[in-house]
């Protein structure tokens, strides 16, 4: 009863911090449950797809020429493989077009068949049963959706065909389905693919369209990797040596779930270091609640109560607000978990499942809450050193001790060295909110960094993607004979920055399929990480991923076979790209010629000069007319639309509302601590002529000097282990590495946002000032 | 013909109380003379503290006026209050009140910082030359902590007369300090007075009302009793003392 009665007044008087207490855990929950529930119903659902829709262990890609009965025997005598499936598709590349945009990547043709599942029209569920499709009609993956709804055209040409089909629904296509993913699988219906094919059969196929086998190879030891898996089969088949490409389930559930498994990633790094913040702002909280309520707990000690009683009523105070913000947050995070699977869902493609992650955010409540139990024990020791006879007597002595810091108080600059010396003549009591600052920079720095590293032309460029102004693909050899008149044609309109002239094509190493990017301008494409570019025709790059799977180093020898020849080359550097999940190689074009291949398909500039890029991509058209197909790319207005782009943005403002949020709590709980301690001292400076706004400036610069300290090690952490953190979130979602930003901005915005809040809520907290009277310092 | 530093008139301050008010100040009709050492004494109750947190504007009357250089500080902004603290009126707490990270110069100086009457350098000379006054030159770069309640209220008595107020208020600046350290201070405030400093003082202290010029004597928010006394140094002690306790025992004190 008596614990009851204590605990009862415990709360009332102290409603600030338990509200406070609540605020920051019920945040903290709220996201860990949401993001938790995001990742399990997305994960489960990405499996859910590849499952039940037949999405093979590897997967080929395979010209219709090359699938013949002997290479079909071979599959079915294979014993690394239980069984196989194929389909057929047409596959155009880049002349597709959606509204008015063309897709500049290959996408199947292929009948629809039950390797998908129609989205209902709301787009929040999936339709029973997969409508037939009508002649003239398509399905799209939900990630090619884009701005397009239902009854809209696509227009497509096939060789010289012209096709216009009528989007009929959206569906969910576990294999290329995702945004991320470039290649697509369409549906249309069987009298339009007979026909289509049949229409195609006299025509050699060209580099826009070809013939082109899907064959779902399923494992006949499920226990065995993916990779090794695909060797296997190779090994026996020759299969995806053959083939024009191979992708593995694992790839596809990897490229389908990347975005949101950094993003998701990413957050959960930031609960746990908003869990660290609450950990340290409970802990402050005890210290000082036990220096201010000294008198007091002496009293209840004189009186009989126990340390355990003591502390008993503190943890409880601290538990029934982490309890209550527990419920409260799982409840809502139920919403938010929602509109965050939506949000990735346009990214995924895959409609994510709606369980509660009841098992992992139990695990996670207790976790959080015995942390907290660990902290309220730990500082809740300190009651011991109350003694009642020093409590009723004065209590303690002052809380101010002289140390080697003292800074001397300047008549001309009085209010930043009076701040100064608040400071450090109780520099402990400041150690909380130093910590918590530290820790709330270094997120944001993280943040920032993440945000430039992603959300700029050179950083993009960093990590291993092309971004280019005008652009051709699809080149064909004899136009790749007149490279030296065609770069001169873009000369004459603007200066050449950097050239990308290059192929992506499959190779293998060993029996394993990857990607080979074969370059003539490697110095201006390629982001080394280790070693030097390959330069000569037996030299090769590889990612740090594929070297890591593959077992390969620098300076080792590996045999890498084409389509008709193998060659023997010698590892010279590791390098990144974001293809592919990673795992690629990169040689010089003079060394994949020695593998077979005869031209680069892709021309593409880097050019500083907007107008400049527009007219070189029209005089291109212009001359080349029928031979090539120039493209401009506003390179920064692709950036500001693209939906990754716009998610990281939305995410950068989640992790400043939060951090707001959190320096704002912070700071409420403690100030208001420091508020306690120090009204006689806020009287004495009344009493001597200060004015309640001179007094609340004097507060909020000292709380700024100890936010800028904080920030300080924040940045110091931040350039510290930033990098190291997010290329570690970074490598498990198959990014080797992110590379760090030059510049400044990302700290000078972490430290300017929170010094100003912590500036200006101390400030706003400091109101209190006007109410604290000089009357109070005397005595009757 | 003195002048008046400080006049009430008509001063009430009373305090809801259960429902009703309870009176400490009814209607107090009053002068503060420039150049004396004012005393206010009284039993316990009678509103002697309340009266000088009214004069020195630290509480707000709750009727009447205060008339302070022909403005009533009753009326006055917060604003105002904190510039007639920092240049016209200093003040000394029984117990001391002296900011706890604050050396005793800095104690010391920094009201006069405040104050921007002066140029910071004077201000430090000033300092310096006070607190060699009060004897506590040695101990400057001591905190409040590190000294004796006696060093803290003289360095207290520093701060308060470092912008050289028009009128310095004291409540029981002696109340927590040992016989010794009372005699010390009151002989300072005594030499302060001697040098012009006006001076309104609340104790219940016999030994510290004798240094007054004038005692006023409060009872249930009244000023009832009013004595005049030669300057400290111009009477003997012992005569002094029986003149004061016959006057007081006079008023059933």
């Amino acid at each position: 009863m008596e614990i009851k009665t204590l605990l009862k007044a415990n709360i009332k008087s102290k409603k600030g911090s338990f509200i406070s207490t609540m605020i920051l855990t019920f945040l903290i929950i709220t996201i860990a449950a949401a993001v938790l529930g995001v990742r399990n119903n997305m994960f489960d659902a990405v499996d859910e797809a590849n499952d039940s829709l037949g999405v093979g262990d590897a997967n080929v890609y395979i010209a219709d020429q090359f699938f013949d009965e002997k290479m079909k025997e071979s599959l079915e005598s294979c014993s690394a493989l239980s069984h196989f499936s194929v389909q057929d598709t047409v596959t155009n590349y880049g002349r597709s077009y959606f509204g008015d945009n063309e897709y500049n990547n290959s996408i199947f043709f292929t009948k629809a068949d039950d390797s998908f599942w129609l989205y209902n029209n709301t787009l929040d569920g999936y339709e029973e049963s997969v409508r037939p499709l009508e002649n003239g009609q398509i399905y799209l993956p939900l990630g090619l959706k884009g701005n397009m709804d239902i009854g809209d055209e696509v227009k497509v040409e096939f060789i010289d065909k012209k096709r216009t089909y009528k989007i009929a629904g959206f569906i969910c296509e576990p294999m290329m389905g995702a945004e991320f993913i470039g290649w697509k699988r369409v549906f249309i219906s069987d009298d339009d693919y007979d026909s289509l094919r049949a229409e195609l059969a006299p025509y050699e196929t060209d580099k826009y369209t070809s013939f082109i086998k899907l064959v779902r190879i399923f494992k006949a030891d499920s226990e065995q990797t993916d990779l090794l898996f695909q060797r296997d089969v190779n090994k026996q088949t020759g299969i995806v040596t053959k083939s024009v490409g191979s992708s593995l389930r694992a790839e596809f559930v990897n490229y389908t779930t990347l975005f949101a498994n950094i993003i998701t990633g990413v957050m959960l790094g930031f609960v746990l270091l908003l869990f660290v913040i609450v950990l340290v702002v409970i802990g402050h909280g005890i210290k000082t609640e036990i220096d201010t309520d000294y008198t007091n707990l002496g009293i209840l000690k004189a009186q009989g109560f126990t340390n355990k009683a003591l502390a008993l009523v503190i943890a409880l105070r601290y538990i029934l607000a982490q309890d209550i913000a527990t419920v409260i947050g799982v409840v809502v995070s139920y919403p938010v978990e929602r509109y965050l699977s939506k949000i990735f869902m346009s990214n995924t493609a895959i409609l994510p499942k709606r369980s509660a992650a009841f098992l992992e955010v139990g695990a996670l409540v207790i976790v959080l809450l015995s942390l907290s139990m660990l902290i309220i024990f730990l500082m809740t020791r300190r009651l011991a050193s109350i003694s009642p006879i020093s409590a009723i007597s004065g209590g303690k002595g002052d809380v101010y001790f002289s140390n080697a810091l003292t800074v001397p108080i300047s008549g001309k600059a009085l209010m930043p060295t009076i701040a100064l010396r608040s400071i450090t003549s109780d520099i402990r009591r400041y150690v909380g909110l130093i910590l918590i600052t530290a820790m709330l920079a270094f997120f944001v720095v993280t943040a920032n960094i993440l945000n430039s590293s992603l959300n700029s032309r050179s950083s993009l460029e960093a990590l291993g993607n092309i971004l280019t102004d005008v652009y051709i693909s699809g080149l064909s050899e004899e136009t790749f004979g007149k490279l030296d008149e065609i770069e001169a044609e873009v000369e004459k309109h603007c200066e050449i920055e950097k050239r990308y002239y290059y192929s992506h094509y499959y190779v293998s190493i060993d029996g394993v399929q990857i990607l080979c990017i074969a370059d003539m301008y490697p110095e201006d494409s390629v982001s080394l990480l280790k070693g030097r570019l390959a330069k000569y025709d037996n030299e090769i790059i590889i990612t740090e991923l594929a070297a890591e799977q593959l077992g390969l180093k620098i300076g080792d020898e590996v045999t890498v076979s084409g389509k008709r020849k193998e060659n023997r080359y010698i590892i010279t550097g590791i390098f990144q790209i974001m293809n592919d999940a990673g795992v690629a190689i990169e040689m010089p074009f003079n060394a994949a010629q020695k593998i077979g291949l005869q031209n680069v398909s892709v021309l593409a500039w880097s050019i500083n000069d907007k107008e400049g890029a527009k007219q070189a991509a029209a005089a291109l058209n212009e001359k080349y007319s029928g031979e090539l197909s120039a493209e401009y790319v506003d390179v920064d207005e692709m950036l500001d639309n693209d939906t990754i782009m716009l998610s990281l943005k939305a995410m950068r403002i989640m992790v400043y509302v939060f951090s707001t949020v959190f320096a704002l709590v912070s700071v409420i709980m403690v100030c208001s601590k420091a508020f306690s301690q120090e009204r006689r001292d806020i009287g004495i400076y009344k009493a001597l002529g200060f004015t309640p706004l001179r007094l609340r400036l004097q507060f909020s610069v000292r709380y700024f000097f100890v936010s800028l300290a904080g920030s300080a090690i924040g940045i110091v952490l931040g350039k510290l282990f930033s990098l190291k953190v997010l290329g570690a979130i970074f490598r498990l979602c198959g990014v080797s590495r992110i590379n760090e930003t030059s510049s400044v901005f990302p700290y000078i915005i972490a430290v300017a946002f929170i010094c100003g809040c912590v500036a200006v809520f101390s400030f706003i907290v400091s109101r209190k000032v006007k109410k604290i009277e000089v009357r109070e310092l005397i005595a009757e | 013909m003195k002048n008046a530093v400080l006049s009430a008139k008509a001063l009430c301050k009373s305090f809801a109380h259960e429902g009703g008010q309870v009176h400490i100040l009814s209607n107090v009709d009053l002068d503060i003379y420039e150049g004396d050492f004012t005393v206010i004494m009284g039993a316990s109750g009678s509103g002697k503290s309340t009266m000088l947190y009214a004069l020195s504007g630290m509480d707000r009357a709750t009727s009447g006026q205060v008339l302070y250089k022909g403005k009533d500080i009753v009326k006055m902004k917060e604003s105002e209050l904190a510039a007639l603290r920092r240049s016209d009126f200093g003040f000394i707490f029984q117990q001391m009140h002296l900011v706890s990270n604050l050396t005793l110069f800095e104690n010391i100086a920094v009201p006069g910082y405040l104050n921007k009457a002066k140029a910071a350098d004077d201000v430090n000379a000033r300092a310096d030359m006070l607190m060699e006054k009060m004897s506590i030159a040695d101990v400057k770069t001591h905190l409040p902590s590190q000294v004796s309640g006696g060093q803290q209220q003289r360095c207290a008595i520093a701060r308060a007369v470092i912008n050289e107020p028009s009128l310095l208020f004291a409540d029981e600046p002696t109340g927590a300090l040992n016989r010794k350290n009372s005699n010390d201070v009151l002989d300072l405030l005594t030499s302060l007075n001697r040098e012009g400093q006006s001076i309104l003082m609340v104790t219940h202290d016999l030994r510290a009302a004798l240094r007054a010029t004038r005692i006023l004597y409060l009872e249930d928010g009244k000023v009832i009793g009013e004595l005049t006394l030669p300057p400290f140094e111009q009477q003997a002690e012992k005569s002094r003392e029986t003149q004061v306790n016959a006057w007081l025992s006079s008023l059933e004190w």
